[in-house]
């Protein structure tokens, strides 16, 4: 179709003093358009590198809280003279897992590696505060490892944003800021990990030390294996041995040595393990819900799982697991009141499986998982 | 200022803009074209500005390390006294605390526990 040259002469007389604006509006939105194109992706990574930027900030000031508070408790039981040397030193430390290619005997290398780890970290802190009881240097370790994890989640972070913003990948800034809301989540759980570590105030995850303890308070105890303990307690007819770290200085203990120190000597006179752990409960669910299953609840790098589990093939013995349900930061942060109760709920759970389990007269191993400071028994 | 306070502000600030917003469409319509451009910035200003108190009171909220209120619960098992008080330093669950004021007997530690206060502190971390 051909549009006559005197049409579109009377289309402009039509705008009349239209037209500059429209010509003007067009040039303004076809202009805009090739902006965005061009450059809406860079504005875009500007605007996450920002966001990413303050919570990088965010962990800095939590990491030099977690470094000052540390060395604030390590001045109070020392002279202090180079204590921020060796504290910047320790923040620095670092543990080399042992190769998996060939997964046959690694499990023992890597309980080696931690003992050694556990050791070395001890001993540098009796260095540090050579005035500090055993319980506060079980403490004061705890407190420094959870700087430690602050210093690494910093370093960690500040890496890949720094990374992200020399290279403008836009997808590696991407990535880090999808992941930065559980980052700062476990930034949070250590940052409120450091006050309780720095008092001895028992935590979240000490739930199944205290179930232990109650049961075992007033009866005498016994070192089982490296600061580890067992009491043997009469419960509803069963003679309970129930196993816990030694409190009260923040030790997590060796319950996997343990039951399997036990399970050599009683043989199959056991009929039930029960084990008692915090677990983390998923969002939506209730602080110091209380579950029962089956199988071994023993947290951590897996070797005293591993250990356990090996033994279960051998002496046939059914394990069971109470557990308690909590957030993360409820793991490692002053024990919540409703964990409280929650012990109690636990203890009631125990006696009723073992009701349904085992009969008056059996042997049974009860054991109460988890960091035992500020628990005694 | 509390946080609290901060976020009210906030988020009378966006009320306000959003009245410019449809009082600037009523101009609009009516022809006017100058007052409506003029509430449009002005509202636009405003929700800028209550986006960056917002923002400034959302990383106040949460502190660097919270500071909990830890209770110390002491238990008499002769008599069933309670007596509960602050944490101290160098406390224990089962730690022995002395004797009972009512009945002289030996009382212990019985728990040691902290409550949450308000919702906010258990507020997820904000990026």
């Amino acid at each position: 179709m051909i549009i006559p040259a005197s049409s579109l002469l009377g289309l402009f007389d039509l705008l009349g003093d239209k037209l500059p604006d429209l010509i003007a509006s067009a040039i303004f939105i076809f202009a805009s358009m090739a902006f965005f194109t061009i450059f809406g992706q860079r504005i875009q990574l500007w605007m996450i590198l920002r966001q990413v930027r303050t919570s990088v900030d965010k962990l800095k000031r939590m990491r030099d809280k977690g470094r000052s508070m540390a060395l604030e408790a390590l001045e109070e039981l020392s002279s202090g003279e180079g204590l921020a040397e060796k504290v910047d030193r320790f923040l620095e430390h670092f543990v080399i897992e042992p190769e998996s290619m060939d997964p046959a005997g690694v499990v023992w290398k890597l309980e080696r590696i931690l003992d050694v780890r556990k050791q070395k970290f001890l001993d540098e802190v009796r260095r540090m505060a050579p005035e500090a009881s055993e319980a506060e240097v079980r403490n004061l370790e705890g407190l420094l490892e959870a700087a430690l994890a602050l210093n690494t989640l910093y370093k960690l972070v500040r890496h890949y944003y720094l990374l992200g913003k020399r290279t403008a990948s836009f997808y590696i800034v991407v990535q880090l800021q999808m992941l930065m809301p559980l980052i700062m989540k476990n930034a949070r759980a250590y940052a409120d990990a450091l006050m309780a570590f720095r008092h001895g105030q028992p935590i979240g995850d000490g739930v199944g030390a205290l179930v232990a303890a109650k049961l075992m308070h007033g009866h005498p105890y016994e070192r089982l294996v490296e600061e580890t303990i067992v009491a043997r307690v009469e419960l509803d007819g069963r003679e309970a041995y129930v196993v816990k770290a030694e409190g009260p200085g923040a030790m997590v203990g060796k319950p996997g040595e343990a039951v399997k120190k036990l399970l050599e000597e009683l043989g199959d006179a056991v009929k039930a393990v029960v084990f008692v752990d915090a677990t983390t409960k998923l969002e939506g669910e209730r602080t110091g819900e209380v579950i029962d299953g089956v199988g071994v609840a023993i947290g951590g790098p897996g070797v005293e799982k591993f250990k356990v589990e090996e033994l279960s093939l051998k002496h046939k013995v059914p394990f069971y697991a109470v557990l308690v349900k909590e957030g993360l930061s409820d793991a490692i942060s002053p024990l919540r009141k409703e964990l409280v109760r929650a012990a109690d709920v636990a203890i009631e759970r125990i006696r009723s499986l073992l009701a349904e389990v085992t009969q008056e007269g059996d042997k049974v191993i009860i054991v109460g998982v988890g960091n035992t400071m500020g628990i005694g028994q | 200022m509390s946080a609290r306070a901060i976020l009210a502000a906030s988020f009378f600030t966006t009320l306000v803009a959003l009245a410019l917003f449809i009082v600037g469409i009523i101009y609009m319509v009516q022809g006017e074209e100058f007052t409506s451009t003029a509430l449009f910035l002005g509202a636009l200003a405003l929700t800028g500005i209550s986006w960056a108190v917002s923002r400034a009171a959302a990383a106040r909220e949460v502190p660097l390390v919270r500071v909990f209120e830890v209770s110390t619960e002491l238990i008499c098992p002769s008599c069933g006294f309670r007596e509960l008080r602050a944490f101290q330093k160098g406390d224990y669950i089962f730690k022995p605390a002395g004797k009972c004021p009512r009945c002289g007997k030996e009382r212990y530690i019985s728990s040691i526990f902290r409550e949450e206060k308000a919702p906010e502190a258990a507020r997820e971390e904000s990026l």
